[in-house]
């Protein structure tokens, strides 16, 4: 080899080294498995970005039903039944402080929750000892250990097409989502939230998935379900092979370039 | 070797920094402004912002605004919204959030300004040559125009509602044009908040607890400061504005009923035969009329300038103006002989005839004559001029026929007898001769408004406010007269629409004036007999 | 301010979230529930309480039944079992009797067996169960359709778990609550579960009776609780090895 040539491949290697260690500096802060300082009490901190950045919607004592609630469909969350959406956590369990770290952090698509990394981590992190103040539940129960994800398979054509016959025969999906995943089932109209709002099924075509884009996320969501929500859990019904399979089918329906969901 | 690499890496960045140092820096140009040229109490009276706190206009410390003003009136009166502060988005700057929650929050308004030109403003040749145009002035890259640019007050870190200097920092040229229309004077669009706070009677209404009542009057007369009036948010189309929807929300009704006399007119049924062949989104110059327009639209006629080009505001080839005015080239029997009375602020009597007019109804013909032959265009509006000559005078006859009542002691109650003019003591404690003129002025302060004041424009009050038995009814009829019947009678005549002109205009002008008469008689006759009841 | 005034302020503060949050619900208030605080005993001289829960429904008079033998909606099935009248003594299934105020006696013993909760025809069977805390129920899809079982409770944990056919959940309750149960498919059911803290409880049967035994001697209080309805009390003095009966009448208004 000509030392030219040699030089061109380790200075493209070296760069390609520092390029993949940038972007695993970007990634890293987001990392949720990263450890976080959460305060174990209420601290003034806490109390100040709760008011300022939280309660417009959440409402001064995280009912819901801030001054900015009132035309908001979904309603922001109430957080005295301790009901999170978004979980690691089996069904009905309440919620990790990473969970609820993340979903500060990570904002949920298709509603106002915006990312609010905005806010300084320690910002973020005060807030978790407000939220569950809100909630009795937090005093009865402790948040179950996640739940195991188990070890994903590859989304060939043959898992898809087993992810589809989950969707439209084992589990009956279309239902509330439709059978395009359009959230337009015949069961749809009529689904409400626990706090008795009305509460519309995913559109899996919009691909802005509430709980996060990844495959893990969307795993997730049906593993754990969507707490205070009609959205159940199916821990039981499915094996770890047919999660993955629906979750590489919902994400098969998206259609990113239809213009009626911009 | 792998320092090497960082090297690389390094020069790469530092390279790119250097393009970007290489950007031409942006060239100064004064920022727009939209009282430019107006009198000190005018910029501290209509500009600085005072929320909700106080009012607009020289009789500002005499009512609070309407809530509703502050959007209306951003400049004047905007309130940031206090429950959720948004200050933090404006500190980091973060554009990206903007759109993720008010997706959701307002999805109408993201929807609406993803399909506007702002979002894409290079999506076609046309407004990509447009984009160039404004990069090249204003020295900036604009591959989206964002929500951030528009709304967000970088200074003092707040929301702010846009108004016309926001959109002039890039749409100079309209901005600048739209600028013109105070050198014709009101009335017209840039001025419509001054007209609706410094008439008196906007005040003393909103004093005597009627100040919601004039909600009308604040929702068209706001246009001042704002594009969105006729391109309306968050789209901002020119093609929406060079429709003539976009200036009827306000255009029409009893004073000026340009939506019902053009849109009944033969001009205006073919465009709402024919809409959907109207091509809007053409600019007004490059209009062939026949092809992309088979008959005229507001906008096609007004914003006409002169041999062949158009302007971006549609009241510089107004002559006739709103038809309140009136002409110099008439023999006046009323008071109107004397107009404005030397008042300084109301516009003085219009030369039909003048070379600025003649000038104007020329750059008139060359609009009709794109279908018209130049006898007929010309024959019609000297037939407009002659309707209106006539519509002045018989104005003319009932005012004198108001005047001499009141000059023979028979209005009843007399002036001295019911309330003042409307704000009579804030006349004259706000405004000077300089306003006002020395007579008018004086008469203020001697008589404390304890005169009667009739017909244009000042006498215009009695329709926008009643006060202990001021106005009477006879006044108001004239008022009908000469401002709803005899404008309605223009317009129906200058828009070609026959009934208008007709059975809105010279018909209810004749009627009206029966009634004065008849009203006129029958003071007259209760006056005398009062009096010789009296003295027995 | 010294600590325990705090605890006490952040106490009431808890407590007017909790009660905002049930009225908001408009769930029947935790105190149909027995008190914490109870003491196991052996109980010798228990005296029994029987009765009848009766619902006087004044225009509803017995009467022919025109629907029998027609295949009936599932909607007009559901509502009926709201409310389930015995048309012989106006007696009224469902409703739940305890005693509130009771802080000793018998032994509680959860059943080995699980209580079942079975989903059949889209409808939950039986639709109303009484349990000690501690218990265990098994929900079974009986459909060969999907369901789901959807608890709101918030101090037990919550849980909606879809269910496929022949499906069974098992659930553990540990705490005194009111749940209701719906299948977010089939809207037009629910179910009840009712956690008591203690074993002096009955359910009326179809007839509105209902029998409460080994109740050491002494006052107490009865409630009934139903799910229309609302709550009924009434105090009782139980003598040893006696057996006394009580009444409880729901009128219409």
């Amino acid at each position: 080899m000509k030392p030219k040539v040699l030089l061109d491949k380790v200075s493209l290697w070296s760069a390609t080294a520092v390029v993949s260690v940038a972007l695993m500096l970007s990634i890293a802060p987001t990392n949720v498995k990263a450890e976080l300082k959460v305060p174990t009490e209420i601290t003034e901190l806490g109390k100040d970005t709760y008011k300022k950045y939280c309660s417009p919607c959440h409402g001064e004592e995280g009912g819901g039903n801030g001054p900015l609630a009132r035309s908001m469909l979904p309603k922001p969350r109430d957080f005295t039944r301790g009901a999170y959406k978004f979980r690691t956590t089996p069904s009905g369990s309440l919620p990790t402080d990473e969970d609820i770290y993340r979903t500060i952090s990570f904002g949920v698509p298709n509603s106002t929750m915006i990312p609010w990394d905005i806010l300084t981590e320690e910002q973020r992190l005060s807030v978790i000892p407000v939220l569950k103040s809100f909630s009795e539940a937090f005093e009865f129960r402790k948040p179950d250990p996640p739940v195991e994800v188990g070890l994903r398979v590859r989304p060939t054509e043959k898992c898809i097409a087993q992810g589809k016959k989950i969707y439209e025969e084992k589990l009956e999906c279309w239902k509330c989502h439709g059978i395009e995943g359009r959230g337009d089932g015949p069961s749809a109209a009529e689904q409400e939230d626990d706090f008795g709002f009305p509460i519309k099924p995913f559109d899996f075509t919009t691909g802005k998935f509430k709980g996060g884009n990844s495959p893990q996320d969307v795993y997730l969501r049906f593993t754990t379900g969507l707490n205070g929500t009609p959205m159940p859990s199916f821990a039981k019904e499915l094996t770890d092979e047919e999660r993955w399979c629906l979750t590489y089918y919902v994400m098969s329906l998206i259609k990113p370039e239809d213009d009626n969901h911009k | 070797m792998k320092k090497l690499g960082i090297g690389l890496c390094l020069s790469a960045m530092l390279f790119t920094s250097v393009v970007w140092a290489a950007e031409p820096p942006p060239k100064k140009e004064t920022p727009p402004d939209l009282y430019e040229g107006t009198p000190d109490w005018y910029r501290a009276v209509y500009k600085d912002n005072v929320g909700l706190s106080e009012g607009s206009g020289p009789f500002k410390d005499y009512f609070k605004p309407q809530m509703l003003d502050m959007y209306w009136q951003p400049n004047r009166h905007y309130e940031p919204m206090k429950n959720l502060d948004h200050s933090i988005f404006i500190e980091k700057e973060r554009r990206d959030l903007c759109v993720t929650c008010h997706e959701e929050a307002t999805p109408g308004v993201v929807r609406d300004w993803r399909s506007s030109g702002h979002k894409n403003p290079k999506s076609t040749a046309y407004l990509s040559g447009k984009t160039a145009e404004i990069e090249k002035r204003t020295g900036r890259i604009l591959d989206e125009v964002h929500c951030f640019d528009c709304h967000a007050d970088t200074k003092k870190k707040q929301i702010r509602m846009p108004t016309g200097e926001v959109c002039g920092e890039c749409h100079r040229p309209q901005f600048d044009d739209f600028l013109r229309e105070r050198e014709v004077g009101r009335p017209n669009h840039i001025q419509s908040w001054e007209a609706n706070t410094i008439v008196p009677w906007y005040a003393e209404a909103a004093r005597r607890g009627y100040l919601y009542g004039q909600h009308g009057c604040d929702l068209c007369h706001s246009g001042a400061e704002k594009c969105d009036v006729c391109h309306t948010r968050h789209k901002f189309s020119a093609a929406e504005g060079r429709q003539p929807e976009a200036c009827i929300t306000c255009h029409m009704g009893p004073d000026h009923p340009d939506a019902e006399s053009y849109g009944e007119s033969k001009h205006g049924v073919i465009y709402h035969k024919e809409e959907e062949h109207f091509d809007f989104t053409r600019p007004l110059s490059e209009v062939r009329p026949g092809k992309d327009y088979r008959t005229p639209t507001c906008q096609f006629c007004h914003m006409y300038e002169k041999h062949g080009r158009f302007i971006h505001n549609p009241v510089m080839k107004g002559i006739w103006r709103m038809g309140t005015v009136p002409p110099k080239n008439l023999e006046y029997t009323s008071s109107l002989k004397d107009y404005p009375y030397g008042i300084k602020i109301i516009a003085d009597k219009i030369d039909i005839y003048s070379e600025e007019n003649i000038a104007k109804r020329s750059y008139w013909l060359e609009v009709c004559a794109k279908c018209h032959s130049d006898r007929f265009a010309d024959t019609y509006l000297k037939s407009l001029d002659e309707f209106m000559f006539q519509a002045h005078k018989l104005a003319d006859q009932a005012q004198k026929v108001v005047e001499d009542l009141i000059a023979d002691g028979y209005l009843y109650p007399s002036a001295a007898d019911r309330d003042p003019y409307p704000l009579s003591d804030g006349i004259e404690k706000m405004l000077s001769p300089a306003f006002l003129g020395e007579p008018i002025y004086n008469a203020f302060k001697t008589l404390k408004g304890k005169f009667p004041v009739v017909g244009p424009i000042l006498g215009v009050y009695g329709m926008f406010l009643q006060q202990q038995d001021n106005p009477s009814n006879i006044e108001n009829m004239y008022n009908r007269l000469w401002f709803w019947y005899k404008l309605q009678g223009y317009k129906g005549t200058a828009h070609a629409q026959q009934d208008v002109s007709w059975w809105w205009g010279q018909a209810p002008m004749m009627m009206e004036f029966t009634k004065i008469q008849s009203e006129a008689v029958r003071l007259r006759r209760e006056g005398r007999i009062e009096k010789v009841s009296l003295t027995k | 301010m010294n600590y325990a005034k705090l605890n006490l302020m952040k106490q009431l503060f808890l407590l007017s979230i909790v009660a905002g949050f049930f009225g908001w619900n408009f769930i029947a208030p935790t105190d149909v529930l027995a008190e914490k605080g109870y003491t196991e005993i052996e109980v010798a001289d228990g005296g029994t309480v029987i009765g009848n829960v009766k619902y006087m429904s004044g225009s509803e008079a017995p009467g022919l039944n025109l629907y029998r033998d027609w295949e009936l909606s599932d909607a007009s099935k559901t509502s009926s079992e709201k409310l389930i009248v015995s048309k012989i003594n106006n007696g009224l299934k469902n409703a739940i009797v305890s005693l509130t105020d009771i802080s000793r006696g018998k032994k509680k013993v959860t059943s080995v067996i699980h209580p079942l909760i079975d989903q059949q025809n889209n409808i939950f069977i039986p639709r109303v169960l009484a349990i000690l805390e501690g218990t265990t129920v098994d929900f079974l899809n009986g459909d060969e359709v999907m369901h789901n079982v959807h608890t709101r409770s918030l101090k037990n944990q919550p849980f909606n778990l879809g269910t496929t056919y022949k499906q069974r959940i098992s659930k553990k309750f540990d705490y005194p609550e009111i749940i209701q149960l719906t299948c977010d498919l089939h809207k037009n059911t629910n179910a009840w579960i009712v956690v008591l803290a203690h074993p002096y409880f009955d359910m009326t049967d179809r007839n509105g009776y209902f029998e409460i035994c080994d109740i050491p001697p002494g006052t107490y209080k009865f409630r009934v609780w139903h799910e229309e309805l609302g709550n009924l009390e009434k105090e009782v003095t139980v003598n040893p090895k006696e057996i006394t009966t009580i009444e409880f009448e729901y009128s219409q208004n």
